[in-house]
């Protein structure tokens, strides 16, 4: 090991990454190819050489001590961009996010609210005109002045492997929370940033964060940010839609899904 | 007086934000809003100001008077303390 390379892209950016034990490539392969020549690396914008020491300390961070070392590289290769990203003008959100109509939609909430039920409940009521670009961990894009903020495709994508090494301008983000009716409602960037906050990844080094900070009041500042009390059926998704994309939810939806257990 | 290593305030969508980064993310987790007047003395306190400058300067900024200035510094930095901003 160590003696190759895989060379990956990283919401836009280059990344390399020497990875210590097997597995990287193919959890990867949509997003990059293995390369020989070391020297294919020299011009890239991040570096990552996973060491047994950091797969280690993901596995003192982990909830369980069962996990491979291959899943645990996953997650310190993650962590290493992820410190690096705000340097870059970019982010680690905790979101769900859906693409619809060429524009991205994320769903934030805090594990197991059902995030990941909202946006398979938009993919099967709407068909193929929605899909997921990523189900857990996408990359967030703030290029600055007037530029569109961008969501991007990740390989860290949740359990269910929902991904997409594609990219769309982030149109709406928006809070998940369960509730006995469905209600969507766009909400101020002050009262947003209680629950938006912690879903996003701050660095540790300090002038990460305070990057990371900067960015994430770029994006509130920009993109229209929404509540959503909601429950498991498709009328969770009539509230959200109509809400976030101002289409009417009936002229696309493709059929009558009911109920939905969450997972 | 001095805030910990490692606490980052910034303006965030309008609001002051301070979130700890590196070791003192290990004891301190989440995020802390601070007012106008917090934030002004927390400024006042990374640039090392003592506890009666900050109240001077608050007094001047706020155009209220010194005895309250003193009061608002010193209950302040007191919370600071109990939430173990300081050391």
């Amino acid at each position: 090991m160590g003696d190759s390379l895989f060379m990956m892209d990283v919401a836009g950016l280059s990344a390399a990454i020497a990875p210590c034990v097997p597995g990287f490539e193919a959890f990867a392969a949509e997003y990059g190819r293995r390369v020989e020549d070391v020297a294919e690396a020299q011009d890239c914008d991040l570096c990552v050489e996973v060491t047994p020491a950091m797969i280690a300390c993901e596995r003192e961070m982990a909830d369980s001590q069962h996990y491979s070392d291959a899943y645990l590289q996953t997650l310190a290769v993650q962590r290493a961009l992820a410190e690096e990203l705000p340097k870059h003008g970019r982010f680690l959100m905790h979101a769900a996010v859906v693409e619809f109509g060429g524009k991205a939609y994320a769903f934030t909430a805090p594990s197991g609210t059902g995030k990941s039920t909202h946006v398979r409940l938009w993919c099967r009521t709407l068909g193929d005109t929605a899909r997921i670009l990523n189900g857990d961990k996408p990359f967030i894009w703030v290029p600055g002045g007037e530029h569109r903020i961008e969501a991007y495709g990740t390989p860290w994508c949740g359990k269910e492997g929902w991904n997409v090494n594609s990219h769309a301008p982030l149109a709406a983000v928006c809070v998940v929370r369960r509730a006995a009716s469905n209600v969507c409602a766009k909400v101020d960037a002050a009262s947003a940033l209680d629950w938006l906050g912690p879903q996003i990844y701050m660095p540790n080094n300090t002038e990460a964060a305070f990057l990371a900070l900067g960015l994430l009041d770029a994006l509130m500042r920009a993109v229209p940010l929404y509540e959503l009390s909601c429950d498991m059926t498709s009328d969770a998704v009539r509230a959200s839609f109509e809400a976030m994309t101002g289409e009417q939810f009936d002229s696309w939806r493709v059929n009558e899904e009911g109920a939905e257990h969450a997972e | 007086m001095k805030i910990k290593a490692g606490f980052v305030m910034r303006d965030v969508a309008g609001q002051h934000v301070a979130i700890a980064t590196g070791e003192a993310s290990k004891t301190f987790h989440g995020m802390v809003k601070l007012n106008e007047t917090g934030a002004r003395i927390w400024e006042g306190i990374e640039k090392g100001f003592d506890e009666a400058a900050i109240a001077a300067d608050l007094a001047a900024t706020y155009e209220i008077n010194e005895e309250k200035a003193s009061a608002d510094v010193a209950k302040f930095i007191e919370q600071m303390s109990q939430q173990g901003l300081l050391e």
